[in-house]
Protein backbone atom coordinates (compact mmCIF):
# COMPACT_ATOMS: atom_id res chain seq x y z
CA UNK A 1 0.00 0.00 0.00
CA UNK A 2 1.88 3.08 -1.22
CA UNK A 3 -1.09 5.69 -0.01
CA UNK A 4 -3.93 5.98 2.39
CA UNK A 5 -7.10 4.67 0.30
CA UNK A 6 -10.37 4.68 1.86
CA UNK A 7 -13.31 2.21 0.81
CA UNK A 8 -16.90 2.47 1.17
CA UNK A 9 -19.31 -0.63 1.38
CA UNK A 10 -22.79 0.42 0.27
CA UNK A 11 -24.84 -2.47 0.79
CA UNK A 12 -28.01 -3.32 3.26
CA UNK A 13 -26.63 -7.12 4.00
CA UNK A 14 -24.53 -6.20 7.25
CA UNK A 15 -23.16 -10.04 6.52
CA UNK A 16 -21.30 -9.06 3.51
CA UNK A 17 -20.24 -5.83 4.98
CA UNK A 18 -18.83 -7.62 7.66
CA UNK A 19 -16.89 -10.26 5.22
CA UNK A 20 -15.16 -7.35 3.03
CA UNK A 21 -14.79 -5.74 5.96
CA UNK A 22 -12.89 -8.94 7.44
CA UNK A 23 -11.08 -9.38 4.85
CA UNK A 24 -9.50 -5.51 3.55
CA UNK A 25 -8.52 -5.62 7.41
CA UNK A 26 -6.70 -9.00 7.33
CA UNK A 27 -5.03 -7.82 3.78
CA UNK A 28 -4.21 -4.62 4.88
CA UNK A 29 -5.80 -3.36 1.26
CA UNK A 30 -7.67 -0.47 2.31
CA UNK A 31 -6.88 2.22 5.72
CA UNK A 32 -10.34 2.54 6.65
CA UNK A 33 -13.92 1.30 5.48
CA UNK A 34 -16.61 3.36 5.56
CA UNK A 35 -19.99 1.06 5.24
CA UNK A 36 -23.69 2.33 4.54
CA UNK A 37 -27.45 0.43 4.25
CA UNK A 38 -28.60 2.03 1.49
CA UNK A 39 -27.76 4.64 -1.08
CA UNK A 40 -29.76 7.33 0.54
CA UNK A 41 -27.57 6.92 3.13
CA UNK A 42 -24.49 7.24 1.23
CA UNK A 43 -25.62 10.29 -1.07
CA UNK A 44 -26.43 11.75 1.84
CA UNK A 45 -22.91 11.79 3.42
CA UNK A 46 -21.36 12.37 -0.06
CA UNK A 47 -23.05 15.22 -0.09
CA UNK A 48 -22.89 16.52 3.36
CA UNK A 49 -18.84 16.40 3.27
CA UNK A 50 -18.51 17.69 -0.68
CA UNK A 51 -15.91 19.97 0.34
CA UNK A 52 -13.73 17.35 2.71
CA UNK A 53 -11.70 14.84 0.24
CA UNK A 54 -10.14 13.26 3.59
CA UNK A 55 -13.93 12.07 4.39
CA UNK A 56 -14.33 11.14 0.75
CA UNK A 57 -13.73 6.95 -0.09
CA UNK A 58 -11.32 6.29 -3.12
CA UNK A 59 -13.36 3.28 -3.70
CA UNK A 60 -16.87 2.26 -3.71
CA UNK A 61 -18.23 -1.32 -4.10
CA UNK A 62 -21.93 -0.24 -4.92
CA UNK A 63 -24.82 -3.12 -4.08
CA UNK A 64 -27.67 -3.20 -6.70
CA UNK A 65 -30.82 -4.16 -5.03
CA UNK A 66 -31.03 -2.12 -1.56
CA UNK A 67 -34.29 -0.86 -0.02
CA UNK A 68 -34.78 2.89 0.24
CA UNK A 69 -32.67 3.92 -2.91
CA UNK A 70 -30.87 1.44 -5.07
CA UNK A 71 -27.67 1.18 -6.75
CA UNK A 72 -29.16 2.33 -9.91
CA UNK A 73 -30.70 5.14 -8.29
CA UNK A 74 -27.81 5.96 -5.90
CA UNK A 75 -25.81 6.28 -9.81
CA UNK A 76 -28.83 8.98 -10.95
CA UNK A 77 -28.13 11.07 -7.58
CA UNK A 78 -23.98 10.17 -7.94
CA UNK A 79 -24.14 11.89 -11.31
CA UNK A 80 -25.64 15.25 -10.39
CA UNK A 81 -22.93 16.06 -7.85
CA UNK A 82 -19.99 14.22 -9.29
CA UNK A 83 -18.39 17.05 -11.07
CA UNK A 84 -18.30 18.82 -7.24
CA UNK A 85 -16.51 16.06 -6.19
CA UNK A 86 -12.80 17.03 -4.90
CA UNK A 87 -11.28 14.02 -6.14
CA UNK A 88 -11.47 11.02 -8.25
CA UNK A 89 -13.74 8.03 -7.19
CA UNK A 90 -13.67 4.37 -8.72
CA UNK A 91 -17.28 2.61 -8.47
CA UNK A 92 -17.58 -0.85 -9.03
CA UNK A 93 -20.87 -2.19 -8.86
CA UNK A 94 -20.87 -5.43 -6.89
CA UNK A 95 -23.79 -7.72 -6.80
CA UNK A 96 -25.48 -11.13 -6.55
CA UNK A 97 -27.11 -10.89 -9.62
CA UNK A 98 -26.34 -13.08 -12.28
CA UNK A 99 -29.32 -10.71 -14.13
CA UNK A 100 -28.13 -10.76 -17.84
CA UNK A 101 -29.70 -7.18 -17.67
CA UNK A 102 -28.09 -5.76 -14.85
CA UNK A 103 -25.04 -6.45 -16.41
CA UNK A 104 -25.91 -4.87 -19.42
CA UNK A 105 -27.09 -1.80 -17.61
CA UNK A 106 -24.10 -1.58 -15.84
CA UNK A 107 -21.89 -1.66 -18.95
CA UNK A 108 -24.29 1.19 -20.45
CA UNK A 109 -23.33 3.22 -17.07
CA UNK A 110 -19.85 4.87 -17.39
CA UNK A 111 -19.27 6.20 -13.71
CA UNK A 112 -18.99 2.14 -13.35
CA UNK A 113 -15.62 0.56 -13.73
CA UNK A 114 -16.42 -2.68 -13.43
CA UNK A 115 -19.09 -5.54 -12.63
CA UNK A 116 -18.13 -7.79 -10.26
CA UNK A 117 -20.59 -10.85 -9.01
CA UNK A 118 -21.03 -11.88 -5.71
CA UNK A 119 -19.81 -14.32 -3.53
CA UNK A 120 -16.09 -11.90 -4.08
CA UNK A 121 -13.42 -13.71 -4.76
CA UNK A 122 -9.66 -12.99 -3.83
CA UNK A 123 -8.71 -12.47 -6.90
CA UNK A 124 -11.52 -9.57 -7.68
CA UNK A 125 -10.77 -7.81 -4.35
CA UNK A 126 -7.16 -7.64 -5.55
CA UNK A 127 -8.62 -6.17 -8.99
CA UNK A 128 -10.55 -3.55 -7.47
CA UNK A 129 -8.23 -2.72 -5.33
CA UNK A 130 -4.44 -1.99 -6.60
CA UNK A 131 -6.17 -1.14 -9.91
CA UNK B 1 -85.44 -20.99 -57.23
CA UNK B 2 -83.23 -18.31 -56.66
CA UNK B 3 -81.75 -18.02 -53.07
CA UNK B 4 -81.88 -14.41 -53.23
CA UNK B 5 -84.70 -13.40 -51.58
CA UNK B 6 -86.94 -10.01 -52.72
CA UNK B 7 -88.94 -7.22 -50.66
CA UNK B 8 -90.49 -4.28 -52.60
CA UNK B 9 -91.94 -2.05 -49.84
CA UNK B 10 -93.76 1.88 -50.38
CA UNK B 11 -93.43 4.49 -48.72
CA UNK B 12 -96.92 4.78 -46.21
CA UNK B 13 -97.69 1.30 -47.63
CA UNK B 14 -94.77 -0.80 -46.14
CA UNK B 15 -94.31 -4.93 -47.92
CA UNK B 16 -96.12 -4.91 -51.26
CA UNK B 17 -94.25 -7.71 -52.41
CA UNK B 18 -92.23 -10.53 -51.51
CA UNK B 19 -90.48 -13.77 -53.59
CA UNK B 20 -90.45 -17.35 -52.91
CA UNK B 21 -86.90 -17.15 -52.22
CA UNK B 22 -86.97 -14.56 -48.56
CA UNK B 23 -90.91 -16.96 -47.84
CA UNK B 24 -88.88 -19.65 -48.00
CA UNK B 25 -85.75 -18.10 -45.81
CA UNK B 26 -87.95 -16.79 -43.09
CA UNK B 27 -90.63 -19.54 -42.82
CA UNK B 28 -93.30 -17.62 -43.27
CA UNK B 29 -96.14 -17.86 -46.47
CA UNK B 30 -96.35 -15.48 -48.73
CA UNK B 31 -99.51 -13.91 -47.28
CA UNK B 32 -98.07 -13.64 -43.34
CA UNK B 33 -95.06 -12.24 -45.01
CA UNK B 34 -97.33 -8.83 -46.70
CA UNK B 35 -98.73 -8.40 -43.14
CA UNK B 36 -95.59 -7.87 -41.50
CA UNK B 37 -93.50 -4.53 -40.68
CA UNK B 38 -89.77 -5.01 -41.54
CA UNK B 39 -89.27 -4.02 -38.01
CA UNK B 40 -91.36 -7.18 -37.01
CA UNK B 41 -88.51 -9.62 -38.70
CA UNK B 42 -85.61 -7.91 -37.72
CA UNK B 43 -83.55 -8.82 -34.56
CA UNK B 44 -84.20 -5.85 -31.94
CA UNK B 45 -80.53 -5.18 -31.77
CA UNK B 46 -80.27 -4.30 -35.99
CA UNK B 47 -83.17 -2.49 -35.83
CA UNK B 48 -81.37 1.19 -35.43
CA UNK B 49 -78.82 0.31 -37.53
CA UNK B 50 -81.23 -0.25 -40.57
CA UNK B 51 -83.28 3.16 -39.39
CA UNK B 52 -80.04 4.98 -39.69
CA UNK B 53 -79.40 3.98 -43.27
CA UNK B 54 -82.82 4.55 -44.14
CA UNK B 55 -83.39 7.50 -42.89
CA UNK B 56 -80.42 8.70 -45.27
CA UNK B 57 -82.07 7.67 -48.01
CA UNK B 58 -85.49 9.26 -46.79
CA UNK B 59 -83.83 12.51 -46.64
CA UNK B 60 -81.78 12.05 -49.93
CA UNK B 61 -78.58 12.12 -48.82
CA UNK B 62 -78.18 8.40 -50.32
CA UNK B 63 -79.84 5.91 -52.99
CA UNK B 64 -79.40 2.51 -52.06
CA UNK B 65 -76.97 0.65 -48.84
CA UNK B 66 -75.60 -2.61 -48.00
CA UNK B 67 -75.22 -4.04 -44.62
CA UNK B 68 -74.95 -6.96 -42.67
CA UNK B 69 -77.83 -7.70 -39.97
CA UNK B 70 -80.13 -10.34 -38.33
CA UNK B 71 -83.83 -11.29 -39.36
CA UNK B 72 -85.85 -13.68 -36.92
CA UNK B 73 -87.37 -16.94 -38.70
CA UNK B 74 -90.66 -17.60 -37.74
CA UNK B 75 -89.46 -20.50 -35.23
CA UNK B 76 -87.54 -17.70 -33.67
CA UNK B 77 -84.31 -18.71 -35.03
CA UNK B 78 -81.31 -16.29 -35.93
CA UNK B 79 -80.16 -15.72 -39.76
CA UNK B 80 -77.27 -13.50 -40.58
CA UNK B 81 -78.50 -11.60 -43.66
CA UNK B 82 -77.03 -9.03 -45.89
CA UNK B 83 -78.95 -6.27 -47.18
CA UNK B 84 -78.92 -4.13 -50.04
CA UNK B 85 -81.65 -1.57 -50.17
CA UNK B 86 -82.15 0.49 -53.56
CA UNK B 87 -85.38 3.22 -53.95
CA UNK B 88 -86.37 3.76 -57.01
CA UNK B 89 -87.34 7.52 -58.13
CA UNK B 90 -90.15 8.25 -60.69
CA UNK B 91 -89.56 11.61 -63.12
CA UNK B 92 -90.40 13.95 -60.27
CA UNK B 93 -87.08 12.31 -58.25
CA UNK B 94 -89.65 11.14 -55.66
CA UNK B 95 -89.85 8.11 -53.95
CA UNK B 96 -91.58 5.38 -55.93
CA UNK B 97 -90.87 1.93 -53.78
CA UNK B 98 -87.64 0.21 -52.09
CA UNK B 99 -86.33 -2.92 -53.31
CA UNK B 100 -84.51 -5.08 -50.58
CA UNK B 101 -82.10 -8.17 -52.00
CA UNK B 102 -81.61 -10.10 -49.14
CA UNK B 103 -78.81 -12.63 -49.17
CA UNK B 104 -78.51 -15.33 -46.32
CA UNK B 105 -75.08 -15.72 -45.03
CA UNK B 106 -75.53 -17.67 -41.80
CA UNK B 107 -73.18 -20.43 -42.88
CA UNK B 108 -70.12 -17.67 -43.36
CA UNK B 109 -71.10 -15.72 -40.59
CA UNK B 110 -71.35 -19.32 -38.61
CA UNK B 111 -67.93 -19.92 -39.40
CA UNK B 112 -66.77 -16.54 -38.09
CA UNK B 113 -68.35 -16.37 -35.25
CA UNK B 114 -66.69 -20.10 -34.69
CA UNK B 115 -63.58 -18.27 -36.06
CA UNK B 116 -63.69 -15.55 -33.24
CA UNK B 117 -64.61 -18.04 -30.99
CA UNK B 118 -61.12 -19.57 -31.72
CA UNK B 119 -59.55 -16.35 -31.98
CA UNK B 120 -60.82 -15.53 -27.97
CA UNK B 121 -60.15 -19.00 -27.04
CA UNK B 122 -56.04 -18.88 -28.25
CA UNK B 123 -55.94 -15.10 -27.08
CA UNK B 124 -56.87 -16.32 -23.64
CA UNK B 125 -53.96 -19.29 -24.02
CA UNK B 126 -51.53 -16.92 -24.84
CA UNK B 127 -52.57 -14.11 -22.35
CA UNK B 128 -52.47 -17.36 -19.63
CA UNK B 129 -49.02 -18.29 -20.89
CA UNK B 130 -48.05 -14.55 -20.98
CA UNK B 131 -48.70 -14.70 -17.39
CA UNK B 132 -46.72 -17.98 -16.59
CA UNK B 133 -44.31 -16.57 -18.33
CA UNK B 134 -44.25 -13.06 -16.23
CA UNK B 135 -44.12 -15.18 -13.09
CA UNK B 136 -41.19 -17.16 -14.31
CA UNK B 137 -39.47 -14.83 -14.94
CA UNK B 138 -40.32 -13.06 -11.50
CA UNK B 139 -39.32 -16.16 -10.19
CA UNK B 140 -36.44 -15.81 -11.99
CA UNK B 141 -35.50 -13.00 -11.19
CA UNK B 142 -36.42 -13.90 -7.53
CA UNK B 143 -33.79 -16.64 -7.88
CA UNK B 144 -31.01 -14.34 -8.65
CA UNK B 145 -31.36 -11.67 -6.30
CA UNK B 146 -33.02 -13.42 -3.02
CA UNK B 147 -31.33 -17.06 -3.44
CA UNK B 148 -27.83 -16.34 -4.40
CA UNK B 149 -27.34 -13.72 -2.04
CA UNK B 150 -27.55 -15.71 1.28
CA UNK B 151 -26.01 -18.36 -0.48
CA UNK B 152 -22.79 -16.39 -1.95
CA UNK B 153 -22.06 -14.58 1.33
CA UNK B 154 -22.28 -18.29 2.77
CA UNK B 155 -19.44 -18.60 0.43
CA UNK B 156 -17.57 -16.20 1.61
CA UNK B 157 -18.07 -16.60 5.48
CA UNK B 158 -17.20 -20.77 5.08
CA UNK B 159 -13.95 -19.29 3.63
CA UNK B 160 -13.25 -16.50 6.05
CA UNK B 161 -13.75 -19.79 8.51
CA UNK B 162 -11.48 -22.23 6.49
CA UNK B 163 -8.45 -19.04 7.12
CA UNK B 164 -9.45 -18.10 10.56
CA UNK B 165 -7.42 -18.92 13.41
CA UNK B 166 -8.17 -16.69 16.13
CA UNK B 167 -11.19 -18.71 17.82
CA UNK B 168 -12.85 -15.89 18.88
CA UNK B 169 -13.26 -14.56 15.17
CA UNK B 170 -14.14 -18.25 14.30
CA UNK B 171 -17.24 -18.18 16.65
CA UNK B 172 -18.37 -15.00 15.26
CA UNK B 173 -18.10 -16.34 11.70
CA UNK B 174 -20.27 -19.77 12.64
CA UNK B 175 -22.93 -17.30 14.34
CA UNK B 176 -22.85 -15.20 10.93
CA UNK B 177 -23.45 -18.12 8.96
CA UNK B 178 -26.13 -19.40 11.42
CA UNK B 179 -27.76 -16.50 10.44
CA UNK B 180 -27.37 -16.41 7.06
CA UNK B 181 -28.81 -19.94 6.61
CA UNK B 182 -31.82 -19.37 8.85
CA UNK B 183 -32.15 -16.12 6.06
CA UNK B 184 -31.74 -18.39 3.72
CA UNK B 185 -34.70 -21.26 4.84
CA UNK B 186 -37.15 -18.29 5.30
CA UNK B 187 -37.12 -17.24 1.90
CA UNK B 188 -37.09 -20.94 0.76
CA UNK B 189 -40.33 -21.17 2.75
CA UNK B 190 -41.85 -17.60 1.52
CA UNK B 191 -40.92 -18.97 -2.04
CA UNK B 192 -42.66 -22.56 -1.48
CA UNK B 193 -45.49 -20.61 -0.07
CA UNK B 194 -45.57 -18.44 -3.30
CA UNK B 195 -45.60 -21.04 -5.40
CA UNK B 196 -48.44 -22.80 -3.52
CA UNK B 197 -50.33 -20.00 -4.28
CA UNK B 198 -49.63 -19.66 -7.83
CA UNK B 199 -50.57 -23.44 -8.33
CA UNK B 200 -53.49 -23.03 -6.21
CA UNK B 201 -56.03 -23.90 -9.61
CA UNK B 202 -58.34 -25.82 -7.66
CA UNK B 203 -59.27 -22.82 -4.94
CA UNK B 204 -63.48 -22.56 -4.13
CA UNK B 205 -64.72 -19.89 -5.06
CA UNK B 206 -67.61 -17.63 -2.70
CA UNK B 207 -69.28 -15.17 -2.84
CA UNK B 208 -68.11 -13.30 0.61
CA UNK B 209 -69.37 -11.15 2.89
CA UNK B 210 -66.82 -8.43 2.87
CA UNK B 211 -67.62 -6.99 6.23
CA UNK B 212 -67.62 -10.18 8.06
CA UNK B 213 -64.26 -10.74 6.43
CA UNK B 214 -63.09 -7.23 7.35
CA UNK B 215 -64.11 -7.41 11.36
CA UNK B 216 -62.44 -11.15 11.41
CA UNK B 217 -59.32 -10.12 10.10
CA UNK B 218 -59.59 -6.99 13.19
CA UNK B 219 -59.99 -9.06 15.34
CA UNK B 220 -56.38 -10.63 14.95
CA UNK B 221 -55.38 -7.33 14.93
CA UNK B 222 -57.25 -5.93 17.74
CA UNK B 223 -53.82 -5.35 19.77
CA UNK B 224 -52.04 -3.32 17.66
CA UNK B 225 -55.30 -1.18 16.68
CA UNK B 226 -55.66 -0.45 20.56
CA UNK B 227 -52.15 0.85 21.29
CA UNK B 228 -51.74 2.53 18.16
CA UNK B 229 -54.85 4.71 18.41
CA UNK B 230 -56.14 3.04 15.06
CA UNK B 231 -59.57 4.62 13.41
CA UNK B 232 -60.85 1.92 10.77
CA UNK B 233 -64.24 3.38 8.86
CA UNK B 234 -65.95 1.05 6.07
CA UNK B 235 -68.67 1.69 3.45
CA UNK B 236 -69.42 -1.30 2.05
CA UNK B 237 -73.09 -0.28 0.71
CA UNK B 238 -71.87 -0.38 -3.30
CA UNK B 239 -70.36 -4.13 -2.97
CA UNK B 240 -71.51 -5.40 -0.05
CA UNK B 241 -69.88 -9.11 -1.41
CA UNK B 242 -67.01 -10.49 -3.08
CA UNK B 243 -66.45 -13.44 -5.38
CA UNK B 244 -63.36 -15.13 -4.10
CA UNK B 245 -62.15 -17.71 -2.37
CA UNK B 246 -62.03 -16.18 1.08
CA UNK B 247 -59.16 -17.75 2.79
CA UNK B 248 -57.28 -15.14 0.95
CA UNK B 249 -58.93 -12.90 1.22
CA UNK B 250 -58.88 -12.72 4.56
CA UNK B 251 -54.86 -12.72 4.44
CA UNK B 252 -54.91 -10.08 2.02
CA UNK B 253 -56.70 -7.92 4.00
CA UNK B 254 -54.59 -9.04 6.96
CA UNK B 255 -51.56 -7.82 5.38
CA UNK B 256 -52.81 -4.15 4.22
CA UNK B 257 -54.58 -3.27 7.32
CA UNK B 258 -51.64 -4.29 9.25
CA UNK B 259 -49.00 -2.61 6.94
CA UNK B 260 -51.33 0.65 7.23
CA UNK B 261 -50.70 0.24 10.74
CA UNK B 262 -47.11 -0.25 10.63
CA UNK B 263 -46.20 2.47 8.22
CA UNK B 264 -48.63 4.97 9.74
CA UNK B 265 -47.11 8.56 10.35
CA UNK B 266 -46.13 9.91 13.68
CA UNK B 267 -48.00 13.31 13.01
CA UNK B 268 -51.27 11.68 12.92
CA UNK B 269 -53.43 9.15 14.22
CA UNK B 270 -53.55 6.01 12.26
CA UNK B 271 -57.24 6.88 10.12
CA UNK B 272 -58.11 3.51 7.67
CA UNK B 273 -60.77 3.30 5.47
CA UNK B 274 -61.82 0.53 3.83
CA UNK B 275 -64.20 0.38 1.09
CA UNK B 276 -65.96 -0.97 -1.81
CA UNK B 277 -67.31 -0.78 -5.23
CA UNK B 278 -68.80 -2.48 -8.23
CA UNK B 279 -69.20 -1.64 -12.35
CA UNK B 280 -70.74 -4.26 -14.88
CA UNK B 281 -67.89 -6.49 -14.54
CA UNK B 282 -65.48 -6.17 -11.67
CA UNK B 283 -65.55 -5.41 -7.54
CA UNK B 284 -62.96 -3.41 -6.19
CA UNK B 285 -62.66 -2.64 -2.72
CA UNK B 286 -60.16 0.06 -1.94
CA UNK B 287 -58.18 -0.13 1.53
CA UNK B 288 -56.84 3.74 2.22
CA UNK B 289 -54.82 4.95 4.64
CA UNK B 290 -53.41 8.50 5.74
CA UNK B 291 -49.83 7.00 6.63
CA UNK B 292 -46.36 7.42 5.54
CA UNK B 293 -46.71 6.64 1.97
CA UNK B 294 -44.23 5.04 -0.56
CA UNK B 295 -42.42 7.27 -2.65
CA UNK B 296 -43.79 5.72 -5.91
CA UNK B 297 -41.76 7.48 -8.36
CA UNK B 298 -38.86 5.53 -6.65
CA UNK B 299 -40.30 2.46 -6.43
CA UNK B 300 -43.10 1.75 -8.37
CA UNK B 301 -41.98 -1.11 -10.50
CA UNK B 302 -40.87 -3.13 -6.61
CA UNK B 303 -44.07 -1.94 -4.95
CA UNK B 304 -45.25 -6.08 -4.68
CA UNK B 305 -41.31 -7.65 -5.07
CA UNK B 306 -39.66 -9.86 -2.79
CA UNK B 307 -37.78 -8.88 0.41
CA UNK B 308 -38.12 -5.11 -0.97
CA UNK B 309 -38.75 -2.58 1.72
CA UNK B 310 -39.59 1.23 1.24
CA UNK B 311 -39.04 2.78 4.65
CA UNK B 312 -35.71 2.27 7.32
CA UNK B 313 -38.73 0.31 9.44
CA UNK B 314 -37.16 -2.72 11.33
CA UNK B 315 -40.44 -4.49 11.13
CA UNK B 316 -40.33 -4.46 7.51
CA UNK B 317 -39.50 -7.56 5.68
CA UNK B 318 -40.74 -7.25 2.10
CA UNK B 319 -42.89 -10.47 1.63
CA UNK B 320 -46.48 -8.96 2.99
CA UNK B 321 -47.03 -7.51 -0.65
CA UNK B 322 -45.15 -9.64 -2.19
CA UNK B 323 -47.91 -12.84 -0.99
CA UNK B 324 -50.84 -10.44 -1.70
CA UNK B 325 -49.95 -9.90 -5.32
CA UNK B 326 -49.50 -13.60 -5.63
CA UNK B 327 -53.01 -14.53 -3.68
CA UNK B 328 -54.50 -11.55 -5.79
CA UNK B 329 -53.81 -13.18 -9.21
CA UNK B 330 -54.38 -16.23 -8.36
CA UNK B 331 -57.94 -15.08 -7.77
CA UNK B 332 -58.22 -14.01 -11.61
CA UNK B 333 -57.53 -10.44 -9.57
CA UNK B 334 -55.57 -7.58 -9.76
CA UNK B 335 -53.72 -4.88 -7.43
CA UNK B 336 -53.03 -1.78 -7.54
CA UNK B 337 -51.33 1.30 -5.51
CA UNK B 338 -51.44 4.70 -5.41
CA UNK B 339 -49.60 6.77 -2.68
CA UNK B 340 -48.41 10.11 -1.56
CA UNK B 341 -45.46 10.38 0.79
CA UNK B 342 -46.52 11.33 3.65
CA UNK B 343 -50.24 12.08 3.06
CA UNK B 344 -51.56 8.39 2.69
CA UNK B 345 -51.76 5.26 0.27
CA UNK B 346 -54.35 3.52 -1.39
CA UNK B 347 -54.43 0.00 -2.16
CA UNK B 348 -57.00 -1.13 -4.97
CA UNK B 349 -58.38 -4.87 -5.41
CA UNK B 350 -60.03 -5.59 -8.61
CA UNK B 351 -61.82 -9.02 -8.91
CA UNK B 352 -64.22 -10.10 -11.43
CA UNK B 353 -68.03 -10.50 -10.49
CA UNK B 354 -67.65 -14.38 -11.79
Amino acid sequence: MSKARTLCVIDDDNIYQFTVKHFIKNEKLADEIITFADGEEAINYFTENINKPEALPDIILLDINMPIMDGWQFLDEYEKIVDKLPKQITIYMVSSSVDHEDLKKARGINLISNYFTKPLKVADYYLMLNA
Amino acid sequence: MPTIGIITSVPDKGIVDVNPAICKMLGYARKELLTKKWTDITHPDDVDLDVGYFSKILNNEIDSYTIEKRYIHKNDTIIWIELSVECIKNDDDEIDFFVALIKNIDDRKGAENRLQAELDKTKALSQNLENRNKHLREFAHITSHNLRAPVSTMASLLDMLISENDQEMRLTIIEKIEEVNSQLLETLDSLGEALEIQEGQNLEFKHADIDYKLKRTIKFLQTDIKANKVKISTDFSRAPTIYVYPGYMQSILLNLISNAINYRSKERDPIIHISSDTDENYTYIHVTDNGLGIDLERHADKVFGLYKTFHRNPKAKGVGLFMVKNQVEAMDGEISVESEVDKGTTFTLKFPKQ
